[in-house]
């Protein structure tokens, strides 16, 4: 800011005020605009024989200010985005940021990045080699309020796909939208880069480095990391989703002879078991078909009293298998397979890390 | 790079010495004054050490220096008092501290738009109301005072650096 100096008369204070205030607007620029032209002009006062001669005027230098092109692209979030195989319309987000002394527009492109690239987010976080799928860009509609803070209007799919003149100092979000394969498993991660290139506000198109410095024009100076005008930062999605175990075991708990052994007219019992500790998530919506081997009958009055055919958790709940699940508790015996899901509105689920049981029975024909 | 300079700034005295000859033959001025301006920019040199290089002022950009040269010349018959170069710094330049500099030159500032000059210390401003001692951010003319006569024929030089904002 440059002020007047204290010693003046109220008009010359009167007009320090305006210049003040010019000043101060010039001063709240981060830095000089591009194509701002700073001239010089020197003067000399000299006397001749004790004479005053008229002022001298040098010549006049000008440059004219140049582009200097310097941003940044940030990841946004502290981790991987967490997605389940299936999954569409994920994203991760991005910050940019410019950084250099006038408007500028940025070009985008992403890149699905491979194991050979390395951890994008601290350790544990090298690509899987699987890439995502239908992976596009979106900015956001505008500038963060706050340059920095991220609390722009949330970039939606489908938005822009570049970013078109943001200010000095401004900072907006990019969001890189993608689906999750299906087959995607648990702990499966699959990075994109985020390639960002500064280019012509008015043009939009991406700037080159001035081969030839010109004062009278302006020069795209590149200040960036490796002065190429491109910046990248990269980001992941990391599957989740249920590890499920399943076993099944059989014991044989009552035959004719008490022999323990799977003699006609012996009952076995089948467990199957659904564990879920190796997951990520909980494991929902399940459906456990079973194909009974047409050697042996299915047991129908087994378990609670005779009322039910199928026990959970060692009698903790029971259903009745019937044909086409007539009574509707999710469990239907289909000439001899089994099918067991759960009553509508209430399929069955395996908490992440738990472990569930479904036991029917069988018995070995006397004839 | 030195001799390169002198050609261009010889080049420049004579074009200006031809320009006043044929404009002002009747009242002929007494000296010639050409400015020139260059960026410094940090080199490092084959033994790895830092070196401060002058260059044409071709591409600048926030925060670089430019190196302002105002050379002076008595090309009359009569030797030059009271020789004062003034020169006002762009409103998008911030004054380098020390850098003004000639021989046998005084340097002094304006922070009130050329109106008025001091040294720099005796130079004081009012910041909201407030009165404070000045600083190169506030300094809106540079000038050198020659401290001696301008004999005929002699030329002098000044110059300072200021800082794009």
């Amino acid at each position: 800011m440059k002020i007047m100096q204290t010693r003046f008369n109220l008009p010359a204070r009167l007009g320090a005020i305006a210049i003040a205030t010019l000043f101060t607007q010039q001063a709240l620029a981060a830095g000089t605009d591009p194509g701002v032209s700073v001239e010089n002009t020197a003067t000399v006062d000299y006397s001749v024989n004790s004479t005053p001669q008229a002022t001298l005027s040098s010549n006049t230098t000008e440059f004219l200010v140049d582009r200097r092109v310097l941003f940044s692209v940030d990841q946004v979030g502290g981790a991987l985005t967490t997605v389940t195989p299936g999954q569409n319309g994920v994203f991760i987000e991005f910050l940019v940021t410019n950084l250099s002394n006038g408007l500028l527009d940025f070009n985008l492109a992403n890149l699905q990045l491979s194991s050979a690239d390395g951890d994008v987010r601290g350790a544990g976080t090298t690509d899987s080699d699987i890439d995502m799928s239908n992976v596009t860009i979106s900015v956001s509609a505008a500038a963060d309020i706050t340059p920095g803070a991220g609390d722009g209007p949330d970039p939606v799919l489908g938005g822009p796909t570049v970013i078109d003149d943001l200010d000095e100092d401004q900072s907006i979000r990019v969001r890189v939208f993608a689906d999750t394969p299906a087959a995607f498993g648990n702990g499966d991660i699959a990075n994109i880069r985020l390639d960002v290139t500064a280019a012509d506000p008015t043009t939009g198109v991406d700037l080159v480095a001035s081969g030839v410095w010109d004062p009278a024009v302006i020069d795209n100076v590149f200040a960036d990391a490796g002065n190429d005008g491109i910046e990248s930062a990269s980001d992941g999605f990391e599957t989740v989703s249920a590890d499920l175990l399943v076993t099944k075991a059989q014991a044989v708990i009552s035959d004719p002879f008490g022999s323990g052994l799977a003699v006609p007219g012996a009952r076995i019992e089948y467990t199957i078991t659904l564990d879920n500790t190796g997951g990520a998530v909980d494991a929902t919506d399940l459906v456990v078909t079973d194909d009974i081997d047409t050697d042996v009958t299915f047991v129908a009055d087994a378990y609670n009293g005779g009322a039910a055919n199928i026990s959970f958790d060692g009698g903790a709940s029971f259903c009745v298998a019937d044909a086409a699940d007539a009574n509707a508790d999710g469990c239907a015996l289909d000439g001899s397979q089994l099918t067991i899901q759960g009553p509508a509105g209430s399929p069955i689920s395996v908490g992440l890390g738990a472990s569930t049981t479904i036991s029917f029975v069988v018995e070995v024909p006397t004839t | 790079m030195s001799e390169f300079k002198f050609v261009i700034s010889a080049l420049m005295f004579g074009a200006l010495a031809l320009a006043s000859g044929t404009t002002s033959a009747q009242e002929r001025d007494h000296l010639e004054v050409v400015t020139t301006v260059q960026k410094e920019i940090t080199v490092e040199t084959d033994d790895g050490s830092q070196e401060t290089r002058l260059v044409a002022a071709e591409s600048v950009v926030p925060g670089e220096r430019v190196v302002y040269t105002i050379k002076f010349r008595n090309v009359g018959q009569e030797p030059a008092e009271n020789v004062v170069i003034t020169n006002p710094i762009a409103q998008t330049l911030t004054y380098v501290a020390g850098s003004a500099a000639g021989a046998d030159l005084e340097v002094e500032f304006s922070v009130d738009g050329g109106q008025s000059f001091a040294r720099a210390e005796q130079l004081r401003v009012v910041d909201n109301g407030i009165e404070r001692p000045a600083t190169t951010i506030d300094y809106t003319h540079v000038r050198w005072v020659m401290q001696s006569e301008l004999a005929v024929g002699s030329e002098g030089q000044a110059q300072f650096a200021a800082v794009l904002e």
